[in-house]
Parts: structure tokens; C-alpha cells; sequence
């Protein structure tokens, strides 16, 4: 894969705990990219490892997690080698992070026209009354018309939806090149959610933002992203087309993921579940690490662990599902 | 990000990924606060119960020929003004004033508790009327409340904890209530509601033992609380009866003194009630940051 | 209305709730703010209803007054022909057991300081009175139930996954073999392959043993997969009710079809071409008018003179609309 005019670049990246040095990696060997104007979708059930690999992009990993290897580039800068300091700056200016929980990353105390104003002023510096007439017209563009004209509001006076479009125009304010959104409607209703991502699609089309969406849901990321990344257990297991992806994944954990999820109108028979949970990263199992709740499972499963191999998506799997299903 | 530095209660935070974790500053160096502060307690405890068995000096004796002596050999923290042994003093009056605090927090506690889980768990118009009258109790500067007290019953060990058990109450009462409050809108409470439980069963096993750590923590600073108290009584003179000694008795009687030159007459009793009041808040702080760390995994 | 053609299930009339509404600091007398305006359906037993709404829309409240969780204002709550709403708290306790509820998060629903084991014994205990030894012996079977392992029973629930959570709520809610489910958005917070085993889990139960359900979502494919009937709230009142088939295939509510196209489709697509219809929730009610007429985008002059009745649109198919959708927004 070429780095070359990739907004992010990412390869080999690889998160452990800090503390217990035995265990295997939370996060492993992880490579991708995302190019100007596209979406690419992470897909994962909690604990794969698609919130950590967010987080170590913008080099907020929680206490006693650490990135061990790998590098993640910006524009073709590095970003793992600078400094904390040097990092904030990029933080908010080139690349902007969605919350799934808006009230945790909004201040309660401050009226959203002065957040939004104050983090562009921090980094790209102007007059206050630039700032404020940059916050208003972000406001409007993000469909909140009613906040971007006359007094503030406080972030406890909006509904979830309306924290989410703040989110999202304090995460674009900077002009970013990048924009990662992790779970950002899982609190909200259907209709919000709907609302919520539309925007977030159309400010990629728009402003040819780099967008990395990160979800459960396939169907989610079916909808709006270009492409989709699976993760299982800190691995990539498939990568690919979103619309081909779909319609024929080749991981057999990926088309587990696609048949779990019911469909309307209900077609009547059983959904399919997928036998037994997530490994624990302590306990991970031999191989391939989805082998023991695989269908597809061979021997050979349990005694290699499989490569990327390309052959219409990217997959990890020695025994893939059939190209067509 | 959130500020969570200046938060008194512990309140339960989702702990997102992107949530910066802070540790509260439970250590000194390698001892933890409670323990540091329990040991404290525990010292100030054998000084007062087992040291008088170790130095068996009557505290009432009067040694004429000793009047006001400096800390020596015979009398190691001196004499006072009618030449009692104030080493001997500082041990009876340790036990006086650890005894009397706390009976003042045990029944300060148990009325706050039974008070707030009333108005708490009660229907509304109680909880109404309790709440009213509380805040009229607190309108009432709580020093003015005691002094009035104190000056229509006879002052003894036992009126003087329920003396000041009645201004630790309200404290503890509203904590109570505002904890039984938001448990009555928990889940929990709601399924255990719909199981046919009723208000004692709720109160019994859904709110007191979720209570417990943080009443154990408030207990200590209202421990705290009550030594201060009753030290200003007795200051005023309006806690334990000459010729029995307390902490702030003895502060009282030698404060005019020190300012002569008898400086031990208000340095050991002083540093006793530093060190109590010290001892409690840091076994306090220490478990408040133990039940944050708790609530927090 | 014939009361003998479904006296086995659920039969709610007219049901409604009021708050008294808060204005700032004072309370206005006689201000009232509807949760639930006159709501009414029948759920046979061994059937699913499915609620869908959004929040606000009074889904949650209608679970809590059908279980008389919440204050009744108005309506019956008849329950194999007895009316709930006029009982008091003692004639109820009998019927409490017969009905439980499976609340949204599992983790809030749970004593964190409590074993897995005491809390799905805790009914046992408060309805029964069962012995510790006869409580034991019962967790584990309904633990069994659900698909879960007796090794749970000495955990707490911080222990556990989010279905694990849900599947222990769920055995606790059976404890007292109930006859009704009030299910509040059981699988909302489970990641998609937790949903399926969830969801199956639930129909095979309900094939056991003749439950019903009145199943909470605001996820049209969680209650299409679940449910036989559906009904549509909006701002605490019926806007359509009726077969989860007819409805979704041909939803005559456009509140129903806005919800239909916001759903995310099993179908790969970039962004959608009818974007979703803006939600304005600082706008005040239009006295007189269709609760949806703010929001409607096909709303004519007289949605804003007239609130619409519910009427029949044939084959049990009930809608709150002067101009139900002809359209066959079908979405294939």
C-alpha cells in the first residue's frame, strides 16, 4: 500500500498494556489508509480494538495502554514521534475527534458559540470577534441556525442531537484534514442518527474531509462509508468496498456480523448468532484468533494465524466464504 | 474534558477512554492517608486509656509546692496554676474528650440517618416538612444553638454528646435523604419495587449498605467536626466542669497564663486536639479516595 | 367494544398520562404536560406488540403504566379482563407478579453491590419468601434459561458483558413466572451479534411458554423481527397501529415512513437521497392541530385546523392521518 496523498497513513501500528508486558497486543500490526473525501468505516463488537486505534491517532490512549509499534501519519507527517506539546497543536487543527458522549467533551460552563470560537482562536489565532463570526457561521452550516444567531447556549440546554451537530462543528472549526467519529449516534434515536450521520457525510463530500467512522453497526457502515475495516479481537480480519463488502464478505466473521442483524421487512426465519464471546486479549486463543467460534473452522485455523491476502477485498481467513453468498 | 479535581462527593463518572484519569493524593510518601490517620487515632487512644496505667499520676492531686513548674523530670509537661500534673490532666481529659465526640457522631449519625432515610423513602409532603424544619434547625448558627443549650441543663458527659449530637445531625440527615432519594429512581430500586418489595426492604438492603462507605467516611469528619466542637465549648467554658479536665478545658484555664510565660499550660492540649482533628480528617480523606477509586473501576 | 373476544391478554383503553407541568420556578395550577393521550391496543397472549417512538414519544412511560409503575390518569388497564388502573397497591401485588419488566440498561437495573446469584434470587424472596436453599436451586435453573453458565452466580454484574447482563435481568424477570413481559429497548445497548443471540432468546422463550411481550424499541428491525403487531407513538399519542407486516411495508403514517427511511438498511447505499426530516424540538405545539404538523412534510391546511382521529384503514390497520400515504414505501 503507498502512503503517497493519503490524509491518514497508518501501518503496523500495534497497542499493548504498559504494566503487563505477558500479554499479547490489544491492538496488532494494524494497517490503513483513508484519502481525502473518503470514509472508511471500522466495524467491530466492543473490546476489537476500534476505539484504542482512535484514540492512539490522536495520541490520547488511556492510562497503562502504549503504543509499542507501528507509525501514523498525517499529510504524510509523522505523528508518533513528536511531542505532547507539538501533538495538541495538531489535535483540533488538522484533525478533529466526535465523541460518542458530547457532554463529556463539551464544557459545561462555557456557551458553545465561545467553545467553538475559542479552540479556532487557539489555533489559528485572529480576532476574537473573527472567531466568534467563524463559531456562528460553523453553527449554521451544521443546521443549528436557532444557536448561531443572538445569545449562547449551554450544552445542558440541547437536545443530544444538537450536541452531536456542536461536536461535529467543533471538530470541523480548524479546517481539519481529518475527522474521526467514534460511535457518534449510538445514544441517539433512529431519525437523529439519520440526521447526524447525513451531516457528517455531507461535510466529507463538501470540504473533502478524510472521515474515519467508527460503528457496530454494518449496516451503518454499509450506508454512508466508502470502505470497511473489521476488526476482531485487535486484528484486521477483512477489508474492502463497502458496497461489495456487503453483499459478499469473505471473512466468515464478517458475514456473521452482516447475518446477525435483522432485516425489514422480517424474512422470517432465525437470525444468526455468532457462538461464544470475544476472546479476552490475556487468553487469546492459538491461530486464528476467531477460529474458536468460526463455522469455517479447519485445523490449520488453530495452528496459524492467517495473512492479509487479496483476492477482491483484503481478508485474513484460510477458509473463506465463497466469493458470492 | 471534564474537571474532577474539585469534587467533594464521590459521584459515580463514566469513565470513557478519552476521559484523563486523576488519582486522588492518597499517599504521603509511602503511607496511605487512612492509615496514617487511624494509626494517629489509634496512638491518641492508648495515650489516653492505657496511659494512665503506665504513669498513675492522679490528675486532681494539687501540689502546692509545684505551682506553675516547667515540663521536668517529675512533672514532664509541668504543673498548673494549683499544681496539677498536666501530663496526668492531658490523659483524663483525652478521655472525656475522645468519649464525648464520639457518642456525639454515633448519635448525630443514627438521627441523621434515620431523619434523611424518613424524608427520603416517605411520601412527599413528609419529606416536605422534614426538609422545612431542617433548614430552619441550620438557619441557627449552630455555636448560638449550643450555648443556649448549654446554659439551661446541667453540663455533664452525657448531655454534653447529646448536646452536640444535635447540631452533627442535619448534615448526615440530608445526605441520607438526597441518597435515598436518587435510589428510589435507580432501576434497581424500581424491579425490586415491582417484585413487591416495600419502603424497609428497600431501605435495608438497596440504600444503607450503598450508603455504608460514604457514612463511614462522613462519620470520620464529623468525628473531626465534634472534637472541634466540643474543644470550643469547653473553651467557653461551657463543657466539662472544673475540677474534671477535657482538651479545651485545659486550653481555657491556661490561656491566660501562657500569655505570662507558662507556655505548656496551652501547647500539649493544643497539639492533642491538632492532632485529633488531623488524624480524623486524614482517615477521612484516605477512605474517600479509596471509595473513589472504587466507584471509579 | 366486545370484552369477551380477547378476555385472556392485554386490553388498554383511552389510557392516558398527565404531569403536572413546571413553568420555571412556580407551577402553574392546572398545567398539564401529556406523557400518554388517550393510547389504547390489545396484546392476545403468546403475541408480541411492538412500541417504536422516539425518546419523548411516551414509548417508556405506556411499559410503566401498563405495569402501574407510573400514575394513571385516565383509561383501563384490563388484564384478563380486570381493570389494573382502579386497583390499589394491595389488590395488585397478586397481578405484579404476573407482569415484569426488562429494563433498557441491565447494569442500572442491577445492585452493583449484589452477586448474580442474590439478585436474580431477589424476587424469589420478596414474592415467595423462598428459603436460601430453594432460592439457589431456582437462580440456577432460570440461569439456565437464559443461556447462561452457574459460574455467574457469585459474580457482580461489573463482571459481566452487556448480554450477559441482559440475559441475568431477563432470568430475574422470569423469576416469578410472569405472563407478561414490558421488554424497554432490550438490545439498544448490545453490539449486533449480541442483539441476534438476545432476540432469539426471546422468541424462543416466548414459543416456551406463551408469553407475551410488549417489546420497546425505537430499532424498526428489532421489532420487525419480533413483533406481530406494531404500534407507531408520537409525542405520547397513536399515530398508526397494526400488522408489523402491512405497516412496514406499506406504513400509511408519513411519521411511520420517516422512521422506515431513517432506518439503516440492510441495503449498501452512499448517502441517502431523501435525506431525514428535520426534528425541531424547541417548537411549541399548535393547539388544535396534528401533533405531527410541525414536522410533516406533507402537511396541508387543514392538519393545522383539525387533529386527526384514529381511523380504520382496513384489516386492523389503524392510522392518525387526513392523509395517509399511498405511495407503497416499500423498501426494497
Amino acid at each position: 500500500m503507498t502512503t503517497d496523498g493519503l490524509t491518514l497513513a497508518v501501518s503496523g501500528l500495534t497497542l499493548g498494556l504498559t504494566r503487563d508486558r505477558r500479554a499479547r497486543p490489544l491492538v496488532e500490526d494494524l494497517s490503513f489508509g483513508v484519502a481525502r473525501g473518503e470514509m472508511l468505516a471500522f466495524v467491530g463488537e466492543s473490546g476489537s480494538g476500534k476505539s484504542l486505534t482512535a484514540a492512539a491517532i490522536f495520541g490520547l490512549l488511556p492510562a497503562g495502554v502504549q503504543r509499542i509499534a507501528g507509525s501514523i501519519r498525517v499529510n504524510g507527517s509523522e505523528l508518533t514521534t513528536l511531542s505532547e506539546r507539538r501533538l495538541r497543536a495538531w489535535r483540533g487543527r488538522d484533525m478533529g475527534l466526535i465523541f460518542q458522549n458530547p457532554l463529556t467533551a463539551l464544557s459545561p460552563s462555557v456557551g458553545v458559540q465561545a467553545q467553538i470560537a475559542e479552540t479556532y482562536r487557539v489555533h489559528k489565532g485572529g480576532t476574537r470577534d473573527a472567531a466568534r463570526a467563524r463559531a456562528r457561521a460553523l453553527l449554521a452550516e451544521v443546521g443549528l441556525k436557532a444557536l448561531a444567531t443572538g445569545g449562547d447556549s449551554y450544552p445542558h440546554q440541547l437536545s443530544g442531537g444538537m450536541r452531536q451537530r456542536v461536536m461535529i462543528a467543533l471538530a470541523a472549526a480548524c479546517d481539519p484534514a481529518l475527522i474521526v467519529a467514534d460511535e457518534p449516534t449510538t445514544a441517539l434515536d433512529v431519525l437523529i442518527q439519520a440526521q447526524i450521520l447525513d451531516l457528517l457525510a455531507r461535510l466529507q463530500r463538501e470540504r473533502g474531509l478524510a472521515v474515519v467512522f467508527i460503528t457496530h453497526d454494518l449496516r451503518l457502515a454499509a450506508r454512508y462509508a466508502d470502505r470497511i475495516l473489521v476488526l476482531y479481537a485487535g486484528r484486521a480480519v477483512e477489508e474492502g468496498d463497502a458496497a461489495q463488502f456487503f453483499t459478499a464478505p469473505r471473512h466468515p466473521y464478517s458475514r456473521a456480523l452482516r447475518d446477525a442483524i435483522p432485516t425489514i421487512p422480517a424474512t422470517g426465519g432465525r437470525l444468526t448468532e455468532i457462538p461464544g464471546q470475544p476472546p479476552e486479549p490475556r487468553a487469546l486463543p492459538a491461530g486464528c484468533r476467531f477460529a474458536p467460534r468460526c463455522p469455517n473452522v479447519g485445523d490449520d485455523c488453530r495452528r496459524t494465524e492467517p495473512a492479509m491476502t487479496f483476492d477482491g477485498t483484503r481478508f485474513a481467513c484460510l477458509h473463506p466464504c465463497a466469493k458470492m453468498s | 474534558m471534564t474537571d474532577d479535581t474539585t469534587r467533594a462527593q464521590p459521584t459515580m463518572h463514566p469513565g470513557g477512554l478519552f476521559q484523563r484519569r486523576r488519582r486522588w493524593p492518597a499517599t504521603f510518601g509511602r503511607v496511605r492517608a487512612d492509615m496514617g490517620g487511624g494509626m494517629l487515632f489509634l496512638a491518641l487512644v492508648l495515650f489516653s486509656w492505657i496511659g494512665p496505667l503506665l504513669y498513675p499520676h492522679d490528675p486532681l492531686a494539687i501540689h502546692t509546692h509545684h505551682i506553675l513548674a516547667a515540663p521536668r523530670s517529675r512533672f514532664p509537661l509541668g504543673t498548673d496554676a494549683l499544681g496539677r500534673n498536666v501530663l496526668a490532666r492531658l490523659m483524663r481529659g483525652g478521655q472525656a474528650t475522645l468519649a464525648i465526640s464520639l457518642w456525639a457522631s454515633a448519635i448525630g449519625l443514627l438521627a441523621g440517618l434515620l431523619y434523611g432515610m424518613t424524608a427520603g423513602l416517605g411520601p412527599g409532603w413528609l419529606d416536605r416538612a422534614l426538609m422545612r424544619l431542617l433548614d430552619t434547625l441550620l438557619a441557627i448558627p449552630s455555636l448560638v444553638l449550643m450555648i443556649f443549650f448549654a446554659s439551661i441543663v446541667p453540663l455533664n458527659e452525657t448531655s454534653l454528646a447529646l448536646l452536640l449530637g444535635l447540631v452533627a445531625w442535619p448534615g448526615i440527615a440530608r445526605l441520607t435523604r438526597n441518597e435515598a432519594l436518587a435510589a428510589r429512581e435507580r432501576d434497581y430500586v424500581r424491579a425490586a419495587r415491582q417484585f413487591g418489595a416495600g419502603r424497609l426492604y428497600i431501605a435495608r438492603v438497596h440504600i444503607l449498605r450503598a450508603m455504608l462507605p460514604l457514612v463511614i467516611v462522613n462519620a470520620t469528619f464529623l468525628m473531626a467536626d465534634m472534637i472541634l466542637g466540643l474543644s470550643g465549648l469547653s473553651f467557653l467554658g461551657l463543657g466539662i466542669q472544673p475540677p474534671h479536665a477535657s482538651w479545651g478545658g485545659l486550653l481555657n484555664s491556661g490561656a491566660g497564663l501562657a500569655v505570662i510565660g507558662s507556655w505548656w499550660l496551652i501547647a500539649f492540649p493544643g497539639l492533642a486536639i491538632f492532632l485529633a482533628i488531623l488524624a480524623m480528617n486524614m482517615l477521612g480523606q484516605g477512605l474517600l479516595a479509596r471509595l473513589e477509586g472504587e466507584l471509579r473501576e | 367494544m366486545r370484552e369477551d373476544v380477547v378476555s385472556s391478554g392485554l386490553r388498554v383503553e383511552g389510557l392516558s398520562v398527565e404531569y403536572a407541568a413546571k413553568r420555571g420556578l412556580g407551577r402553574t395550577r392546572g398545567d398539564t404536560h401529556k406523557a400518554l393521550a388517550d393510547v389504547g391496543f390489545i396484546l392476545p397472549t403468546g403475541q408480541t406488540l411492538g412500541v417504536v417512538g422516539e425518546s419523548g414519544s411516551g414509548k417508556t412511560t405506556l411499559g410503566h403504566a401498563v405495569l402501574r409503575m407510573t400514575p394513571v390518569s385516565r383509561g383501563r388497564i384490563l388484564w384478563d379482563g380486570v381493570d389494573l388502573a382502579t386497583l390499589s397497591d394491595r389488590d395488585l401485588r397478586p397481578y405484579r407478579r404476573q407482569m415484569q419488566l426488562v429494563f433498557q440498561d441491565p447494569y442500572e437495573a442491577m445492585n452493583p453491590r449484589m452477586s448474580i446469584g442474590r439478585i436474580i434470587a431477589e424476587p424469589l424472596l420478596l414474592a415467595y419468601g423462598l428459603d436460601r436453599h430453594a432460592r439457589r436451586e431456582q437462580a440456577l435453573r432460570l440461569l439456565k434459561q437464559v443461556g447462561l453458565d452457574e459460574s455467574l452466580l457469585g459474580r457482580r454484574p461489573r463482571a459481566l458483558s452487556g448480554g450477559q447482563r441482559q440475559r441475568v435481568t431477563l432470568a430475574r424477570a422470569l423469576a416469578t413466572a410472569p405472563r407478561l413481559l414490558v421488554l424497554d429497548e432490550p438490545t439498544s445497548g448490545l453490539d449486533v451479534s449480541l442483539q441476534a443471540r438476545v432476540l432469539n432468546l426471546l422468541r424462543d422463550l416466548q414459543t416456551d411458554k406463551g408469553l407475551s411481550y410488549l417489546f420497546i424499541s425505537h430499532d424498526l428491525a428489532a421489532v420487525a423481527y419480533i413483533a406481530q403487531r406494531l404500534l407507531v407513538l408520537f409525542q405520547g399519542r397513536v399515530m398508526e397501529q397494526g400488522p408489523t407486516d402491512a405497516l412496514l411495508r406499506h406504513p400509511a403514517h408519513p411519521y411511520t415512513a420517516a422512521l422506515l427511511a431513517a432506518q439503516p438498511s440492510a441495503v449498501p447505499g452512499r448517502a441517502p437521497k431523501d435525506p431525514a426530516p428535520a426534528m425541531n424540538p424547541v417548537a411549541d405545539p399548535v393547539p388544535g392541530a396534528c401533533v405531527y404538523y410541525q414536522w410533516c412534510g406533507k402537511a396541508l391546511p387543514r392538519c393545522r385546523m383539525e387533529a386527526p382521529d384514529l381511523t380504520s384503514l382496513g384489516a386492523d390497520h389503524l392510522v392518525a392521518c387526513h392523509y395517509p400515504g399511498h405511495e407503497t414505501t416499500s423498501i426494497h
